[in-house]
């Protein structure tokens, strides 16, 4: 379903990703890992379609992504919402541009606790309600890839729980594909099915979900970084 | 007292920065326009420009500098109450118009009926600038599918500066339009100067949507020109509504112009533009050019009639196919390399 080979991007001189092959199948939920500025926020804006690739190819469903919106549910990094509009008009413009049923959106709004806001506009939500609200336009219009920049962060524990079972649910019983990247592992290593890791643009490991619990962060922390163990020692001493 | 000075100089510094986006209107059509009249020798009709400029500005420009730093980290800095009432006392002086305000006290030649109209101008501004800004309301319209997208630059249209100048000339206009004072001679100009005040918007009119917002145009199954015909719907809108008082057609004439070649710069080159300050662009050659020619409609209509219209339109439907196209080109098929 989504597929890249020797995916390359380049900002000048920086290479933020590099010869990147990778493969997520229909009903799998893919979780890719790595530190900040590793690369996973620009693989998925390549799958999305928001930018181009140096050379290399992305492809969702078999095709270009620009051409497969429809098929694509998107909560990009910087959100993708208008500072103007409310949180109920950004699902509004949502099912007016994809055609989707406007019934659903009353849904939404509940299962992701965001009915008291739904008035409010995005420019005066908190993260966690801009989160969710990008989170629900990526959902409205049912397609049959997510592809999902950190959406746990900064989300409340009920609407995190709530967002993990719909994504649990679309994936395994609906056989959507889920790509997401996130740096909360604990909740990656129940959600996904394959994990693939990442560091300075390369893809180092991939590891599939049989890993016993908490495992997942040692993988992460022997193959991706070492946890830094020097200790602050003026923390706790006379304050300055 | 160190804690304070450094605090007080951080505030000044943020309030410094904050108030050069006023200096911006530089880059405004309105400036162009009085800079002409100046060289036109009509330094009446220039220093009228300025005194619409002024008025407008003067309510932003009057805001408290303390606004500048984010509430919670006003909260967490380690000051003591003295120095917390210390500072709510000195920072109004950071503004230049509060020194402005104390210089009229003392100036001779202000009557204190003036002095206190202005204070009170000075003080709205001060206290409104402390409020938090709501949403915009717009009334409910229905447009299908670019029903949110019309809202959503109708409220960021509504957030430009000009328009309230523009509105200084037309509310006067409309009030002698009720009375019967308002001649038809005095309304061609009045309307081709609303057209020049309100045409900057139309260079500017992805200034305010930000790499969020233009992630989400990329995202969505639209059209370029369906894009940029929600933002032509919300600027004529209230292009009509501006000039309503005075020559509607003639308006609605240089306002689609003024968007044929507005949008044309507008995809060309995004310039970020900030909410309750004067639009500016800078691209001079293009400010003019569109000026020219957004008055050279409006003249149209209002000397060879009405019919004159539907050539306007023709080259706006003209600019929005071939802008639409560059727009599915350019911002749709992303071929941005920003980070």
């Amino acid at each position: 379903m989504i597929s890249c080979r020797s995916l390359t991007m380049r900002y000048g001189s920086f290479c933020a990703l590099e010869s990147l092959n990778l493969d997520v199948q229909v009903g799998e939920i893919c979780a890719l890992l790595g530190p900040n500025g590793a690369g996973k926020s620009t693989t998925l804006k390549l799958h999305a379609g928001l930018q181009k690739p140096t050379s290399g190819s992305a492809k969702v469903a078999g095709l270009n992504p620009q051409n497969a919106r429809r098929a694509i549910g998107v909560m990009p990094e910087n959100l993708g919402l208008f500072d103007d509009l409310t949180v109920e008009e950004h699902l509004l413009l949502t099912a007016d541009t994809y055609e989707a049923p406007k019934a659903r959106i009353g849904q939404l709004l509940r299962v992701l606790s965001l009915e008291k806001g739904r008035d409010t506009f995005a420019s005066q939500c908190s993260h966690g309600m801009r989160k969710k609200t990008s989170f629900a336009m990526a959902l409205l219009h049912n397609p049959r890839v997510f592809l999902l920049d950190e959406p746990f962060e900064a989300v409340d524990p009920v609407s995190a729980r709530m967002m993990f079972e719909l994504l649990q649910d679309a994936a395994h019983n609906r056989r959507m594909t889920v790509f997401l990247t996130s740096h909360i592992l604990s909740i990656v290593e129940r959600l996904a099915n394959r994990f693939a890791l990442i560091r300075g643009g390369k893809l180092i490991h991939t590891a599939t979900a049989d890993l016993p619990a908490g495992e997942l962060e040692e993988l992460y922390f022997s193959v991706v970084e070492a946890r830094v163990l020097e200790k602050l020692e003026w923390l706790g001493s006379a304050q300055s | 007292m160190a804690r304070f000075r450094t605090v007080l100089s951080a505030v000044a510094r943020a309030a410094n920065r904050g108030s050069k986006s006023l200096r911006r209107v530089s880059g405004n059509n309105m400036f162009y326009a009085g800079v002409t009249l100046l060289f036109m020798g009509d330094p009446i009709a220039m220093g009228f420009f300025m005194v619409l400029i002024a008025i407008v500005l003067f309510l932003p420009s009057s805001s408290d500098p303390m606004t500048v730093v984010p509430r919670e980290r006003l909260h967490l800095w380690p000051l003591t109450a003295w120095e917390r009432y210390g500072l709510r006392m000195v920072s109004p002086l950071l503004n230049p118009l509060a020194w402005v305000m104390l210089a009229g006290m003392i100036w001779k030649r202000i009557t204190w009926g003036l002095w206190a109209l202005v204070a009170s101008f000075f003080l709205a501004g001060f206290i409104g600038s402390s409020l938090r800004t709501p949403g915009v309301w717009v009334p409910p319209i229905h447009l299908g599918g670019l029903t949110q997208i019309v809202r959503k630059d109708l409220r960021q249209f509504l957030t430009a500066l000009d328009l309230y100048c523009a509105l200084l000339i037309a509310v006067p206009a409309l009030y002698l339009r009720l009375t019967g004072e308002l001649t038809t001679d005095a309304r061609v100009p009045l309307t081709g100067l609303v057209v020049v005040i309100v045409s900057t918007m139309a260079l500017t009119l992805f200034g305010l949507d930000g790499e969020s917002g233009l992630a989400r145009y990329r995202l969505l199954p639209l059209s370029g020109w369906r894009v940029l015909a929600a933002k032509g719907i919300a600027y004529l809108l209230l292009v009509l509504l501006v000039t309503s008082p005075l020559s509607p057609s003639g308006g609605l004439a240089g306002g689609l112009i003024a968007l044929a070649v507005g949008q044309f710069v507008s995809v060309k080159q995004v310039i970020p533009q900030s909410r309750w300050r004067f639009r500016a662009s800078s691209q001079f050659g293009y400010s003019l050019a569109q000026m020219l020619l957004a008055l050279f409609g409006f003249g149209a209509v209002t000397q060879l009639g009405i019919s004159c219209l539907g050539l306007c339109a023709f080259v706006y439907g003209v600019s929005l196919w071939i802008c639409g196209r560059h727009l599915t080109a350019i911002i749709m098929l992303a071929q941005s390399t920003n980070a």
